[in-house]
Protein backbone atom coordinates (compact mmCIF):
# COMPACT_ATOMS: atom_id res chain seq x y z
CA UNK A 1 0.00 0.00 0.00
CA UNK A 2 1.27 3.42 -0.95
CA UNK A 3 1.54 5.35 2.35
CA UNK A 4 1.23 8.70 0.56
CA UNK A 5 -2.06 7.62 -1.06
CA UNK A 6 -3.30 6.42 2.34
CA UNK A 7 -2.38 9.70 4.03
CA UNK A 8 -3.92 11.82 1.28
CA UNK A 9 -7.15 9.84 1.25
CA UNK A 10 -7.30 9.84 5.06
CA UNK A 11 -6.92 13.63 5.10
CA UNK A 12 -9.66 14.00 2.49
CA UNK A 13 -12.04 11.66 4.30
CA UNK A 14 -11.26 13.49 7.55
CA UNK A 15 -12.04 16.88 6.04
CA UNK A 16 -15.21 15.54 4.38
CA UNK A 17 -16.57 14.13 7.61
CA UNK A 18 -15.27 16.56 10.18
CA UNK A 19 -18.18 18.93 9.66
CA UNK A 20 -20.67 16.07 9.48
CA UNK A 21 -19.47 14.68 12.82
CA UNK A 22 -19.90 18.08 14.47
CA UNK A 23 -23.28 18.57 12.86
CA UNK A 24 -24.70 15.20 13.90
CA UNK A 25 -27.56 14.82 16.35
CA UNK A 26 -25.34 13.00 18.82
CA UNK A 27 -23.24 16.09 19.43
CA UNK A 28 -25.87 17.79 21.55
CA UNK A 29 -26.08 14.74 23.82
CA UNK A 30 -22.29 14.62 23.84
CA UNK A 31 -22.11 18.24 25.01
CA UNK A 32 -24.55 17.50 27.82
CA UNK A 33 -22.45 14.50 28.82
CA UNK A 34 -19.23 16.52 28.73
CA UNK A 35 -20.85 19.23 30.86
CA UNK A 36 -21.65 16.79 33.68
CA UNK A 37 -18.27 16.77 35.52
CA UNK A 38 -17.85 20.58 35.65
CA UNK A 39 -21.51 21.13 36.53
CA UNK A 40 -21.46 18.55 39.31
CA UNK A 41 -18.02 19.78 40.37
CA UNK A 42 -19.45 23.30 40.59
CA UNK A 43 -22.33 22.05 42.68
CA UNK A 44 -19.80 20.23 44.84
CA UNK A 45 -17.85 23.41 45.54
CA UNK A 46 -21.06 25.16 46.63
CA UNK A 47 -23.19 22.51 48.26
CA UNK A 48 -20.94 19.79 49.66
CA UNK A 49 -18.63 21.40 52.20
CA UNK A 50 -17.52 18.28 53.98
CA UNK A 51 -16.58 14.71 53.24
CA UNK A 52 -18.08 11.76 55.09
CA UNK A 53 -15.41 11.83 57.79
CA UNK A 54 -16.07 15.49 58.49
CA UNK A 55 -12.96 17.00 56.89
CA UNK A 56 -13.42 19.91 54.49
CA UNK A 57 -13.16 18.83 50.84
CA UNK A 58 -10.80 21.14 48.97
CA UNK A 59 -10.59 21.82 45.27
CA UNK A 60 -8.14 18.95 44.79
CA UNK A 61 -10.56 16.54 46.41
CA UNK A 62 -13.45 17.71 44.29
CA UNK A 63 -11.37 17.45 41.13
CA UNK A 64 -10.25 13.95 42.08
CA UNK A 65 -13.75 12.74 42.91
CA UNK A 66 -15.28 14.14 39.75
CA UNK A 67 -12.23 13.59 37.56
CA UNK A 68 -11.46 10.01 38.48
CA UNK A 69 -14.87 8.56 39.16
CA UNK A 70 -17.28 10.53 36.98
CA UNK A 71 -15.00 11.85 34.23
CA UNK A 72 -12.75 8.82 33.68
CA UNK A 73 -15.22 6.23 34.90
CA UNK A 74 -18.27 7.37 32.94
CA UNK A 75 -17.85 10.37 30.65
CA UNK A 76 -14.73 9.15 28.82
CA UNK A 77 -16.11 5.72 27.87
CA UNK A 78 -19.62 7.00 27.19
CA UNK A 79 -18.49 9.84 24.93
CA UNK A 80 -15.92 7.72 23.14
CA UNK A 81 -18.24 4.81 22.52
CA UNK A 82 -21.29 6.79 21.47
CA UNK A 83 -19.43 8.95 18.97
CA UNK A 84 -16.82 6.55 17.58
CA UNK A 85 -19.01 3.50 17.17
CA UNK A 86 -20.56 5.17 14.11
CA UNK A 87 -17.25 6.01 12.45
CA UNK A 88 -17.77 3.46 9.70
CA UNK A 89 -21.15 2.12 10.79
CA UNK A 90 -22.86 5.43 10.00
CA UNK A 91 -21.69 5.19 6.39
CA UNK A 92 -23.16 1.71 6.22
CA UNK A 93 -26.39 2.75 7.89
CA UNK A 94 -26.87 5.72 5.56
CA UNK A 95 -25.70 3.53 2.66
CA UNK A 96 -23.24 6.17 1.48
CA UNK A 97 -20.28 3.83 1.87
CA UNK A 98 -20.72 2.95 -1.81
CA UNK A 99 -19.21 6.30 -2.77
CA UNK A 100 -15.82 6.07 -1.04
CA UNK A 101 -15.71 2.36 -1.79
CA UNK A 102 -15.93 2.98 -5.54
CA UNK A 103 -13.13 5.54 -5.52
CA UNK A 104 -9.46 4.77 -6.14
CA UNK A 105 -8.43 5.15 -2.51
CA UNK A 106 -7.15 2.63 0.02
CA UNK A 107 -10.30 1.53 1.85
CA UNK A 108 -8.44 1.71 5.14
CA UNK A 109 -8.48 5.49 4.75
CA UNK A 110 -12.22 5.45 5.35
CA UNK A 111 -11.67 3.90 8.77
CA UNK A 112 -8.74 6.14 9.61
CA UNK A 113 -10.24 9.38 8.36
CA UNK A 114 -13.62 8.91 9.96
CA UNK A 115 -12.16 7.64 13.22
CA UNK A 116 -9.85 10.65 13.39
CA UNK A 117 -12.79 13.00 12.77
CA UNK A 118 -14.65 11.29 15.62
CA UNK A 119 -11.59 11.41 17.86
CA UNK A 120 -11.21 15.14 17.25
CA UNK A 121 -14.69 15.73 18.57
CA UNK A 122 -14.24 13.33 21.49
CA UNK A 123 -10.95 14.82 22.61
CA UNK A 124 -12.18 18.36 22.08
CA UNK A 125 -15.13 17.73 24.36
CA UNK A 126 -13.09 15.81 26.92
CA UNK A 127 -10.44 18.50 27.17
CA UNK A 128 -13.11 21.17 27.44
CA UNK A 129 -14.83 19.14 30.13
CA UNK A 130 -11.61 18.41 32.02
CA UNK A 131 -10.44 22.03 31.69
CA UNK A 132 -13.76 23.35 32.96
CA UNK A 133 -13.65 20.92 35.88
CA UNK A 134 -10.13 22.07 36.75
CA UNK A 135 -11.22 25.73 36.59
CA UNK A 136 -14.29 25.12 38.75
CA UNK A 137 -12.32 23.04 41.25
CA UNK A 138 -10.07 26.05 41.77
CA UNK A 139 -13.06 27.92 43.20
CA UNK A 140 -12.16 26.20 46.45
CA UNK A 141 -8.64 26.48 47.81
CA UNK A 142 -6.36 24.69 47.49
CA UNK A 143 -7.11 23.69 43.93
CA UNK A 144 -5.98 20.46 42.29
CA UNK A 145 -2.23 20.09 41.77
CA UNK A 146 -1.02 20.33 38.19
CA UNK A 147 0.36 16.77 38.29
CA UNK A 148 -3.08 15.40 39.05
CA UNK A 149 -4.75 17.49 36.32
CA UNK A 150 -2.15 16.33 33.82
CA UNK A 151 -2.56 12.71 34.86
CA UNK A 152 -6.33 12.84 34.55
CA UNK A 153 -6.18 14.48 31.12
CA UNK A 154 -3.52 12.01 29.97
CA UNK A 155 -5.61 9.08 31.18
CA UNK A 156 -8.71 10.53 29.54
CA UNK A 157 -6.87 11.05 26.25
CA UNK A 158 -5.36 7.57 26.24
CA UNK A 159 -8.62 5.98 27.33
CA UNK A 160 -10.57 7.86 24.67
CA UNK A 161 -8.17 6.68 22.00
CA UNK A 162 -8.54 3.02 22.98
CA UNK A 163 -12.29 3.18 23.58
CA UNK A 164 -12.88 5.01 20.33
CA UNK A 165 -10.83 2.69 18.14
CA UNK A 166 -12.38 -0.34 19.81
CA UNK A 167 -15.86 1.11 19.32
CA UNK A 168 -15.18 1.97 15.69
CA UNK A 169 -14.06 -1.62 15.10
CA UNK A 170 -17.12 -3.00 16.88
CA UNK A 171 -19.34 -0.69 14.82
CA UNK A 172 -17.70 -1.96 11.67
CA UNK A 173 -18.11 -5.60 12.60
CA UNK A 174 -21.56 -5.77 14.17
CA UNK A 175 -24.97 -4.46 13.23
CA UNK A 176 -25.84 -3.42 16.78
CA UNK A 177 -22.39 -2.10 17.51
CA UNK A 178 -23.52 0.59 19.95
CA UNK A 179 -25.21 -1.95 22.21
CA UNK A 180 -22.19 -4.25 22.15
CA UNK A 181 -19.71 -1.44 22.77
CA UNK A 182 -21.76 -0.04 25.64
CA UNK A 183 -22.14 -3.53 27.09
CA UNK A 184 -18.38 -3.91 27.00
CA UNK A 185 -17.70 -0.48 28.50
CA UNK A 186 -20.31 -0.54 31.24
CA UNK A 187 -21.09 -4.16 31.97
CA UNK A 188 -17.90 -6.09 31.31
CA UNK A 189 -15.50 -3.36 32.41
CA UNK A 190 -17.52 -2.37 35.46
CA UNK A 191 -17.52 -5.93 36.64
CA UNK A 192 -14.02 -7.01 35.74
CA UNK A 193 -12.20 -3.76 36.59
CA UNK A 194 -13.45 -3.98 40.16
CA UNK A 195 -12.70 -7.63 40.74
CA UNK A 196 -9.30 -8.27 42.32
CA UNK A 197 -6.88 -10.28 40.22
CA UNK A 198 -5.12 -10.13 36.90
CA UNK A 199 -8.36 -10.19 34.91
CA UNK A 200 -8.63 -6.45 35.60
CA UNK A 201 -5.81 -5.96 33.15
CA UNK A 202 -8.28 -6.78 30.40
CA UNK A 203 -10.04 -3.48 31.01
CA UNK A 204 -9.29 0.03 29.84
CA UNK A 205 -10.55 1.41 33.16
CA UNK A 206 -7.79 -0.39 35.05
CA UNK A 207 -5.13 1.22 32.91
CA UNK A 208 -6.70 4.68 33.16
CA UNK A 209 -6.81 4.35 36.94
CA UNK A 210 -3.18 3.22 36.95
CA UNK A 211 -2.19 6.46 35.20
CA UNK A 212 -3.91 8.64 37.80
CA UNK A 213 -3.57 6.43 40.88
CA UNK A 214 -0.41 7.88 42.43
CA UNK A 215 -1.60 11.48 42.13
CA UNK A 216 -5.21 10.73 43.01
CA UNK A 217 -4.38 8.95 46.25
CA UNK A 218 -2.56 12.03 47.49
CA UNK A 219 -5.79 13.99 47.15
CA UNK A 220 -8.45 11.49 48.05
CA UNK A 221 -8.37 8.39 50.18
CA UNK A 222 -9.52 6.03 47.47
CA UNK A 223 -6.82 3.40 47.61
CA UNK A 224 -9.29 0.60 48.24
CA UNK A 225 -11.23 1.54 45.18
CA UNK A 226 -8.23 2.10 42.99
CA UNK A 227 -6.52 -1.04 44.34
CA UNK A 228 -3.15 0.40 43.64
CA UNK A 229 -1.18 -2.29 45.42
CA UNK A 230 -1.32 -4.59 42.41
CA UNK A 231 -1.41 -1.91 39.77
CA UNK A 232 1.13 -1.50 37.03
CA UNK A 233 3.02 1.77 36.75
CA UNK A 234 1.55 4.76 34.96
CA UNK A 235 4.12 4.50 32.20
CA UNK A 236 3.48 0.76 31.86
CA UNK A 237 -0.25 1.38 31.60
CA UNK A 238 0.27 4.09 29.04
CA UNK A 239 2.53 1.86 26.97
CA UNK A 240 0.00 -0.98 26.97
CA UNK A 241 -2.83 1.33 25.96
CA UNK A 242 -0.90 2.71 23.01
CA UNK A 243 0.12 -0.78 21.90
CA UNK A 244 -3.49 -1.97 22.08
CA UNK A 245 -4.56 1.15 20.19
CA UNK A 246 -2.06 0.42 17.44
CA UNK A 247 -3.16 -3.19 17.13
CA UNK A 248 -6.85 -2.22 17.06
CA UNK A 249 -6.15 0.47 14.49
CA UNK A 250 -4.36 -1.97 12.20
CA UNK A 251 -7.13 -4.51 12.66
CA UNK A 252 -9.82 -1.92 11.88
CA UNK A 253 -8.01 -0.80 8.73
CA UNK A 254 -7.55 -4.39 7.61
CA UNK A 255 -11.17 -5.31 8.25
CA UNK A 256 -12.58 -2.31 6.40
CA UNK A 257 -10.29 -3.11 3.49
CA UNK A 258 -11.59 -6.67 3.28
CA UNK A 259 -15.16 -6.39 4.47
CA UNK A 260 -18.19 -6.47 2.22
CA UNK A 261 -21.08 -4.32 3.28
CA UNK A 262 -24.46 -5.55 2.07
CA UNK A 263 -26.63 -2.48 1.56
CA UNK A 264 -30.34 -2.55 0.90
CA UNK A 265 -31.83 -0.43 -1.88
CA UNK B 1 -16.39 -14.80 -25.83
CA UNK B 2 -14.94 -11.66 -27.30
CA UNK B 3 -11.62 -10.25 -26.21
CA UNK B 4 -13.13 -6.77 -26.35
CA UNK B 5 -15.65 -7.54 -23.64
CA UNK B 6 -15.83 -4.92 -20.92
CA UNK B 7 -17.45 -7.35 -18.50
CA UNK B 8 -16.72 -11.04 -18.44
CA UNK B 9 -18.47 -13.32 -15.94
CA UNK B 10 -18.04 -17.08 -15.71
CA UNK B 11 -20.17 -19.18 -13.39
CA UNK B 12 -20.73 -16.21 -11.12
CA UNK B 13 -22.53 -16.96 -7.88
CA UNK B 14 -23.35 -14.83 -4.88
CA UNK B 15 -25.79 -15.51 -2.10
CA UNK B 16 -26.97 -13.87 1.10
CA UNK B 17 -27.28 -16.56 3.70
CA UNK B 18 -29.67 -19.03 2.13
CA UNK B 19 -31.01 -16.54 -0.39
CA UNK B 20 -29.48 -16.81 -3.83
CA UNK B 21 -28.63 -13.42 -5.30
CA UNK B 22 -26.92 -14.81 -8.37
CA UNK B 23 -26.94 -18.51 -9.17
CA UNK B 24 -24.60 -19.35 -12.02
CA UNK B 25 -24.22 -16.38 -14.28
CA UNK B 26 -21.99 -16.51 -17.33
CA UNK B 27 -22.14 -13.46 -19.52
CA UNK B 28 -19.94 -11.30 -21.69
CA UNK B 29 -20.82 -7.65 -22.24
CA UNK B 30 -19.40 -5.69 -25.15
CA UNK B 31 -18.69 -1.93 -25.20
CA UNK B 32 -21.66 0.37 -25.84
CA UNK B 33 -24.96 0.69 -24.04
CA UNK B 34 -26.29 -2.51 -22.53
CA UNK B 35 -29.52 -2.92 -20.65
CA UNK B 36 -29.56 -5.32 -17.73
CA UNK B 37 -33.14 -6.39 -17.46
CA UNK B 38 -35.06 -8.57 -15.09
CA UNK B 39 -37.90 -8.46 -12.61
CA UNK B 40 -37.36 -7.28 -9.05
CA UNK B 41 -35.23 -9.83 -7.22
CA UNK B 42 -33.75 -11.24 -10.42
CA UNK B 43 -30.19 -10.49 -9.33
CA UNK B 44 -29.51 -7.31 -11.31
CA UNK B 45 -28.38 -5.27 -8.33
CA UNK B 46 -26.27 -8.13 -7.01
CA UNK B 47 -24.57 -8.41 -10.38
CA UNK B 48 -23.96 -4.66 -10.39
CA UNK B 49 -22.55 -4.72 -6.86
CA UNK B 50 -20.20 -7.48 -7.94
CA UNK B 51 -19.20 -5.50 -11.03
CA UNK B 52 -18.31 -2.43 -8.97
CA UNK B 53 -16.54 -4.45 -6.30
CA UNK B 54 -18.91 -3.68 -3.49
CA UNK B 55 -19.31 -7.41 -3.02
CA UNK B 56 -17.13 -10.41 -3.81
CA UNK B 57 -18.53 -13.43 -5.64
CA UNK B 58 -18.84 -16.66 -3.68
CA UNK B 59 -18.06 -18.60 -6.81
CA UNK B 60 -17.01 -17.98 -10.38
CA UNK B 61 -14.84 -15.38 -12.06
CA UNK B 62 -15.59 -11.78 -12.92
CA UNK B 63 -13.52 -9.16 -14.68
CA UNK B 64 -14.55 -5.60 -15.47
CA UNK B 65 -12.34 -3.67 -17.91
CA UNK B 66 -9.82 -6.43 -17.31
CA UNK B 67 -9.74 -6.02 -13.52
CA UNK B 68 -11.06 -8.17 -10.71
CA UNK B 69 -13.43 -5.59 -9.24
CA UNK B 70 -13.29 -5.94 -5.44
CA UNK B 71 -11.38 -2.96 -4.02
CA UNK B 72 -9.59 -2.47 -7.33
CA UNK B 73 -8.21 1.04 -7.37
CA UNK B 74 -7.12 0.89 -11.05
CA UNK B 75 -10.69 -0.08 -11.99
CA UNK B 76 -12.25 2.74 -9.98
CA UNK B 77 -10.29 5.31 -12.00
CA UNK B 78 -12.10 4.01 -15.10
CA UNK B 79 -15.51 3.24 -13.65
CA UNK B 80 -18.44 5.34 -12.51
CA UNK B 81 -21.22 3.81 -10.44
CA UNK B 82 -24.67 5.21 -9.88
CA UNK B 83 -26.16 3.18 -7.02
CA UNK B 84 -29.83 2.41 -6.62
CA UNK B 85 -30.03 3.37 -2.96
CA UNK B 86 -31.19 6.91 -2.30
CA UNK B 87 -28.17 7.91 -0.25
CA UNK B 88 -26.18 11.14 -0.35
CA UNK B 89 -24.11 13.09 2.17
CA UNK B 90 -27.07 15.10 3.39
CA UNK B 91 -25.24 18.03 4.93
CA UNK B 92 -23.40 18.87 1.72
CA UNK B 93 -24.37 21.02 -1.21
CA UNK B 94 -24.61 19.43 -4.64
CA UNK B 95 -21.31 20.81 -5.80
CA UNK B 96 -19.54 19.86 -2.55
CA UNK B 97 -20.81 16.31 -2.86
CA UNK B 98 -19.53 15.78 -6.39
CA UNK B 99 -16.34 17.77 -5.80
CA UNK B 100 -15.35 15.83 -2.68
CA UNK B 101 -15.87 12.51 -4.42
CA UNK B 102 -13.79 13.76 -7.35
CA UNK B 103 -11.05 14.71 -4.93
CA UNK B 104 -11.14 11.17 -3.58
CA UNK B 105 -10.65 10.16 -7.21
CA UNK B 106 -7.35 12.01 -7.24
CA UNK B 107 -8.31 15.38 -8.71
CA UNK B 108 -7.01 18.63 -7.27
CA UNK B 109 -9.46 21.04 -5.68
CA UNK B 110 -9.71 23.42 -8.63
CA UNK B 111 -10.14 20.75 -11.27
CA UNK B 112 -12.57 18.86 -9.06
CA UNK B 113 -14.72 21.98 -8.71
CA UNK B 114 -14.69 22.56 -12.47
CA UNK B 115 -15.60 18.96 -13.19
CA UNK B 116 -18.31 18.96 -10.53
CA UNK B 117 -19.92 22.01 -12.11
CA UNK B 118 -19.76 20.40 -15.56
CA UNK B 119 -21.27 17.14 -14.31
CA UNK B 120 -24.09 18.96 -12.53
CA UNK B 121 -24.78 20.89 -15.70
CA UNK B 122 -24.96 17.66 -17.70
CA UNK B 123 -27.60 16.25 -15.39
CA UNK B 124 -29.53 19.52 -15.32
CA UNK B 125 -28.72 20.55 -11.76
CA UNK B 126 -26.59 23.60 -12.46
CA UNK B 127 -29.11 25.93 -10.83
CA UNK B 128 -29.30 23.82 -7.69
CA UNK B 129 -25.58 23.25 -7.31
CA UNK B 130 -25.21 25.42 -4.21
CA UNK B 131 -28.25 23.99 -2.45
CA UNK B 132 -27.97 21.32 0.23
CA UNK B 133 -28.90 17.92 -1.12
CA UNK B 134 -31.20 17.15 1.81
CA UNK B 135 -33.72 19.55 0.26
CA UNK B 136 -33.68 17.86 -3.13
CA UNK B 137 -36.60 16.03 -4.70
CA UNK B 138 -36.32 12.33 -5.47
CA UNK B 139 -35.57 13.04 -9.11
CA UNK B 140 -32.88 15.58 -8.24
CA UNK B 141 -31.28 13.14 -5.86
CA UNK B 142 -31.24 10.53 -8.60
CA UNK B 143 -29.50 12.99 -10.90
CA UNK B 144 -27.00 13.77 -8.14
CA UNK B 145 -26.07 10.11 -8.04
CA UNK B 146 -25.60 10.18 -11.79
CA UNK B 147 -23.51 13.34 -11.62
CA UNK B 148 -20.98 11.77 -9.28
CA UNK B 149 -20.84 8.69 -11.52
CA UNK B 150 -19.94 10.63 -14.68
CA UNK B 151 -17.94 13.53 -13.26
CA UNK B 152 -14.54 11.88 -13.71
CA UNK B 153 -15.24 10.88 -17.34
CA UNK B 154 -15.12 7.14 -16.74
CA UNK B 155 -14.85 4.64 -19.58
CA UNK B 156 -17.70 2.66 -18.12
CA UNK B 157 -20.75 3.89 -16.24
CA UNK B 158 -22.76 1.32 -14.32
CA UNK B 159 -26.15 2.62 -13.29
CA UNK B 160 -28.58 0.69 -11.12
CA UNK B 161 -32.17 1.64 -11.96
CA UNK B 162 -31.12 5.16 -13.00
CA UNK B 163 -34.51 6.15 -14.36
CA UNK B 164 -36.51 5.30 -11.28
CA UNK B 165 -38.18 8.31 -9.71
CA UNK B 166 -37.55 10.67 -12.60
CA UNK B 167 -40.27 12.78 -14.14
CA UNK B 168 -40.68 12.54 -17.95
CA UNK B 169 -38.51 15.58 -18.65
CA UNK B 170 -35.71 14.42 -16.38
CA UNK B 171 -36.03 10.93 -17.81
CA UNK B 172 -35.55 12.23 -21.34
CA UNK B 173 -32.60 14.28 -20.12
CA UNK B 174 -30.97 11.23 -18.54
CA UNK B 175 -31.58 9.09 -21.60
CA UNK B 176 -29.95 11.81 -23.68
CA UNK B 177 -27.07 11.83 -21.24
CA UNK B 178 -26.52 8.10 -21.72
CA UNK B 179 -26.72 8.48 -25.49
CA UNK B 180 -24.20 11.30 -25.23
CA UNK B 181 -21.83 9.14 -23.19
CA UNK B 182 -22.13 6.37 -25.77
CA UNK B 183 -21.44 8.79 -28.60
CA UNK B 184 -18.27 9.83 -26.77
CA UNK B 185 -17.14 6.21 -26.89
CA UNK B 186 -18.02 5.39 -23.30
CA UNK B 187 -19.89 2.30 -22.25
CA UNK B 188 -23.00 2.23 -20.13
CA UNK B 189 -24.57 -0.70 -18.34
CA UNK B 190 -27.90 0.19 -16.86
CA UNK B 191 -30.44 -1.94 -15.12
CA UNK B 192 -34.16 -1.61 -15.14
CA UNK B 193 -37.24 -3.64 -14.50
CA UNK B 194 -39.22 -1.25 -16.70
CA UNK B 195 -38.44 -2.75 -20.03
CA UNK B 196 -39.49 -0.01 -22.40
CA UNK B 197 -37.07 2.34 -20.68
CA UNK B 198 -34.16 0.16 -21.69
CA UNK B 199 -35.62 -0.48 -25.10
CA UNK B 200 -35.79 3.23 -25.84
CA UNK B 201 -32.07 3.49 -25.22
CA UNK B 202 -30.59 0.31 -26.60
CA UNK B 203 -31.64 -2.93 -28.23
CA UNK B 204 -28.71 -4.76 -26.59
CA UNK B 205 -29.77 -6.41 -23.44
CA UNK B 206 -28.93 -9.01 -20.88
CA UNK B 207 -31.93 -10.69 -19.35
CA UNK B 208 -31.49 -12.07 -15.85
CA UNK B 209 -34.04 -14.10 -14.00
CA UNK B 210 -33.64 -15.85 -10.64
CA UNK B 211 -29.93 -15.15 -10.64
CA UNK B 212 -29.26 -16.70 -14.02
CA UNK B 213 -28.78 -15.47 -17.55
CA UNK B 214 -32.03 -15.90 -19.39
CA UNK B 215 -30.99 -14.43 -22.72
CA UNK B 216 -28.59 -11.95 -24.26
CA UNK B 217 -28.46 -10.02 -27.51
CA UNK B 218 -30.73 -7.69 -29.43
CA UNK B 219 -34.47 -7.95 -28.93
CA UNK B 220 -34.83 -9.81 -32.22
CA UNK B 221 -31.91 -12.15 -31.48
CA UNK B 222 -33.40 -12.99 -28.16
CA UNK B 223 -36.75 -13.54 -29.78
CA UNK B 224 -35.23 -15.96 -32.26
CA UNK B 225 -33.89 -18.05 -29.38
CA UNK B 226 -37.34 -18.89 -28.21
CA UNK B 227 -38.91 -20.67 -31.13
CA UNK B 228 -40.88 -22.86 -28.79
CA UNK B 229 -42.86 -19.83 -27.74
CA UNK B 230 -45.54 -18.54 -30.11
CA UNK B 231 -45.34 -15.13 -31.72
CA UNK B 232 -48.27 -12.91 -30.98
CA UNK B 233 -49.95 -10.79 -33.63
CA UNK B 234 -52.66 -8.23 -32.93
CA UNK B 235 -55.21 -7.79 -35.72
CA UNK B 236 -57.94 -5.17 -35.84
CA UNK B 237 -60.85 -6.08 -38.14
CA UNK B 238 -64.46 -5.09 -38.84
CA UNK B 239 -65.53 -8.76 -38.75
CA UNK B 240 -63.10 -10.43 -36.41
CA UNK B 241 -65.14 -13.61 -35.95
CA UNK B 242 -65.06 -14.52 -39.62
CA UNK B 243 -61.34 -13.77 -39.75
CA UNK B 244 -60.72 -15.83 -36.62
CA UNK B 245 -62.50 -18.85 -38.10
CA UNK B 246 -60.44 -18.62 -41.27
CA UNK B 247 -57.16 -18.18 -39.43
CA UNK B 248 -57.78 -21.15 -37.15
CA UNK B 249 -57.70 -23.34 -40.22
CA UNK B 250 -54.12 -22.35 -40.96
CA UNK B 251 -51.47 -24.91 -40.15
CA UNK B 252 -49.10 -22.67 -38.14
CA UNK B 253 -51.75 -20.82 -36.13
CA UNK B 254 -51.82 -22.12 -32.58
CA UNK B 255 -54.62 -20.03 -31.09
CA UNK B 256 -56.86 -17.10 -31.87
CA UNK B 257 -58.75 -15.06 -29.32
CA UNK B 258 -61.11 -12.11 -29.66
CA UNK B 259 -60.45 -9.08 -27.50
CA UNK B 260 -62.89 -7.65 -24.99
CA UNK B 261 -63.95 -4.90 -27.40
CA UNK B 262 -65.10 -7.54 -29.91
CA UNK B 263 -62.97 -6.07 -32.70
CA UNK B 264 -59.40 -7.13 -32.03
CA UNK B 265 -57.90 -10.52 -32.57
CA UNK B 266 -54.87 -11.91 -30.82
CA UNK B 267 -53.28 -14.57 -32.96
CA UNK B 268 -50.57 -16.88 -31.64
CA UNK B 269 -48.46 -18.48 -34.33
CA UNK B 270 -45.50 -20.82 -34.27
CA UNK B 271 -44.08 -19.40 -37.49
CA UNK B 272 -44.36 -15.65 -37.80
CA UNK B 273 -42.96 -15.54 -41.34
CA UNK B 274 -45.37 -18.17 -42.67
CA UNK B 275 -48.23 -16.43 -40.89
CA UNK B 276 -47.44 -13.11 -42.51
CA UNK B 277 -47.37 -14.77 -45.92
CA UNK B 278 -50.69 -16.56 -45.39
CA UNK B 279 -52.46 -13.73 -43.63
CA UNK B 280 -52.80 -11.43 -46.65
CA UNK B 281 -54.35 -14.26 -48.69
CA UNK B 282 -56.79 -15.33 -45.95
CA UNK B 283 -57.80 -11.75 -45.15
CA UNK B 284 -58.63 -10.97 -48.76
CA UNK B 285 -60.54 -14.25 -49.17
CA UNK B 286 -62.85 -13.72 -46.20
CA UNK B 287 -63.15 -9.92 -46.66
CA UNK B 288 -63.06 -9.31 -42.90
CA UNK B 289 -62.08 -5.65 -43.23
CA UNK B 290 -58.63 -5.72 -41.68
CA UNK B 291 -57.88 -2.34 -40.08
CA UNK B 292 -54.62 -2.91 -38.31
CA UNK B 293 -51.94 -5.51 -37.90
CA UNK B 294 -48.96 -5.49 -35.60
CA UNK B 295 -46.73 -7.95 -33.87
CA UNK B 296 -45.43 -7.29 -30.39
CA UNK B 297 -42.48 -9.60 -30.89
CA UNK B 298 -40.13 -6.67 -31.33
CA UNK B 299 -40.99 -5.09 -28.01
CA UNK B 300 -38.91 -5.95 -25.00
CA UNK B 301 -42.00 -6.42 -22.88
CA UNK B 302 -43.19 -9.24 -25.12
CA UNK B 303 -39.83 -10.93 -25.24
CA UNK B 304 -39.54 -10.72 -21.51
CA UNK B 305 -43.05 -12.02 -20.98
CA UNK B 306 -42.32 -14.98 -23.23
CA UNK B 307 -39.04 -15.79 -21.56
CA UNK B 308 -40.08 -15.66 -17.97
CA UNK B 309 -43.39 -17.29 -18.67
Amino acid sequence: MNPFALLRATALIYSMHFGAVFGSKRVLAAFVLAAMPPVLGGLGTRLAPETVDGSVMDGGGIFTAMGVFLFLGFVVPMLSVSIAVGAVADEVETRTITYPFTRPIPRASLFLGRWLASLTLILGLLWLSGGALWWISNWREPGPPNELVHAVLLAATSGAVVYSIGSAVIGTEFKRGLVIALAYAFAFELLVANVPGSSRELTIQYHMRAIVADEAIKELDAEDFLRTKSMISASGALMKMWIVSGVLLLFGCWRVGRKQFVLSA
Amino acid sequence: MSGAAIVQAEGLGRWYGEVVGLGDLSVSIEPGITGLVGPNGAGKSTFMKLMVGELRPHRGELTVLGHTPFASRPLYRRLGFCPQQDALYESQTAVQFVRDLLRLGGFGRREATTRANTALERVGLEEAKDRKVNGFSKGMRQRMRLAQAIAHDPELVIADEPLTGLDPIARRQVLELFRGLASEGRSVILSSHVLHEVESLTDRMVLIHRGRLLAQGTVREVRSLISKHPSRVHVGARDPRRLATALLGQEHVRAVSIGANGKDLLVETEDAAAFEEAFARVASEVRAGVQSLHSDDATLEAVFDYLVG
